[in-house]
């Protein structure tokens, strides 16, 4: 199961993410970006976009990790 | 601030962005009450731009731009191409250098000054459909804190006779409320945009790098900031395929590859929709502007001056529409229209020029180069072409022929 990781010390807060998301799962408010889980199809297309590739598909971690 | 001044207004502007801060401008002119909503603490922060844009009269159809905003002015292009067939365009004015740090506050304090209410860390949340003579905005209001980042503290439902979502390449608004406005893989270019210290290439000059290896879909690009010493180099290209270099690494590589050890001072990133106009953006009581509506040059991926056009258009349709009690589609579509004839038409162009050039082969490419090559060198003398006719005519009759 991958769930979508959002490095946030490599994000450069351009938002293109919000605009490329087909499913509308992501959104920016400020310099935050807030991932709506629920919504997210983890189709990746975020991460290839995404310009300083702060964005990735990862294993979910088993519950209690972070 | 903890509220807005009104929960009514003739028309609510979503995005202090360029196509926003001037339509909101055009209609406060008017004595229309209107509301821009920004939803970052800082207007014009972060930077997403290469901040080239086309000449100053295109721009100052707005009016003066103040001195601040303009870095450079610049008097031609330096096109680096395919095997080595280098293009020289000069051409006095041909573009300006902005300050978007100083350029996007400007233009909202314009619209503040000439009666707009302008909010920032007020982000739409949602759309709802007309009812009666209004569409609802739901906005959440939050508290910055300083630094970029915003909180938020509460949540209000505005009316507006008129919605205009300028929201940028996020897009959300127009997708809220029905329109395929969301930006699509093999039409959208992602950039990275390196502020380098001192100037790397010629100062009143933009550079580009195009037609090498892989950087086909895109171009690489050096713009000098005269008044700040500074070099803007960056990349932009179609949103890489699975596998495929990041947009971040090439950038750096090249960086290093051409100016080894410079100095750099930060980074930005963007990502523009190179698909040309959308073929709807307004629906009843609600219109796209900028690069939410796709109002970006499908070649150069430059929307500045457009957005800015476009949000002129917007506002001089939607007052005509207050005025006449109609501001249904139908009505709207004057002002898709209006935005078409003055730069939608050129944008589909370059945008069949843009798939042209990749659609030909690379001996193609070198020749197409070598025939502009000629047409610059020439100082844009049509005779040019006669000097290599069976080239030239090759070219327009296999362009005439590509349909995208």
């Amino acid at each position: 199961m991958k769930i979508l990781v959002h490095n946030r010390e490599k994000c450069l807060e351009c938002a293109g993410c919000v605009g490329v998301c087909p499913a509308m799962a992501l959104d920016m408010y400020g310099l935050d970006l807030q991932i709506n889980h629920e919504k997210c199809t983890k189709c990746g297309l975020c991460t290839r976009a995404c310009p300083p590739g702060a964005l990735s598909l990862q294993e979910k971690p088993a519950d209690g990790e972070v | 601030m903890s509220g807005f001044k009104f929960d009514t207004y003739d028309c609510v502007v979503v995005g202090a962005g360029p196509g926003g801060s001037v339509a909101a401008r055009n209609l406060a002119q008017k004595g229309r009450k209107v509301l821009l909503i920004e939803k970052r603490e800082k207007i014009g922060y972060p930077v997403r731009c290469g901040e080239a844009s086309t000449n100053l009269k295109d721009l100052q159809t707005y009016g003066p731009i103040s001195e601040d905003c303009i870095e450079t002015i610049i008097n031609g292009l330096y096109i680096y191409g395919p095997d080595s067939v280098n293009i020289e365009v000069p051409q006095k004015g041909t573009g300006i250098m902005l300050n978007r740090e100083k350029f996007d506050p400007w233009l909202a304090h314009l619209a503040e000054e000439d009666g707009a209410e302008v909010v920032t860390c007020a982000r739409a949340e949602y759309v709802r459909g007309v009812e009666g003579e209004y569409r609802t905005v739901r906005v959440v209001l939050g508290k910055g804190n300083g630094k970029g980042s915003v909180t938020s503290e509460s949540t209000h439902e505005i009316r507006a006779k008129m919605v205009i979502a300028a929201d940028g390449v996020e897009s959300r608004i127009g997708r809220m409320v029905g329109l395929d406005c969301g930006q699509k893989p093999n039409s959208t270019c992602s950039g990275i945009d390196i502020e380098v210290e001192g100037i790397l290439t010629r100062p009143d000059y933009l550079t580009f790098w195009q037609g090498h290896d892989f950087i086909n879909d895109g171009y690489i690009w050096s713009f000098p900031k005269q008044k700040s010493n500074v070099t803007k180099f960056g990349a932009g290209f179609l949103i890489p395929k699975p596998g495929q270099p990041n947009i971040h690494d090439v950038t750096l590589e090249w960086l290093n590859k051409l100016f080894p050890g410079v100095k750099i001072n930060h980074m930005v990133a963007g990502v523009i929709p190179v698909s040309s106009t959308l073929k709807k953006y307004t629906l009843d009581r609600f219109a796209l502007v900028g690069d939410a509506a796709h109002h970006t040059n499908p070649l150069t991926g430059g929307g500045i001056a457009a957005a800015m056009r476009a949000g002129r258009f917007c506002a001089q349709t939607v007052n005509e529409g207050l005025d006449a009690g109609n501001l249904s589609e139908r009505f709207l579509k004057t002002y898709e229209n209006r935005c078409y004839n003055y730069f939608g038409k050129n944008h589909d162009f370059q945008l069949k020029f843009r798939k042209f050039l990749l659609s030909i082969d690379r001996p193609q490419q070198v020749g197409l180069y070598k025939v502009l090559q000629n047409f610059a060198l020439s100082g844009y003398k049509k005779t040019s072409f006669l000097k290599t006719p069976m080239q030239t005519l090759k070219y327009l009759i296999k362009f005439a022929k590509f349909k995208g």
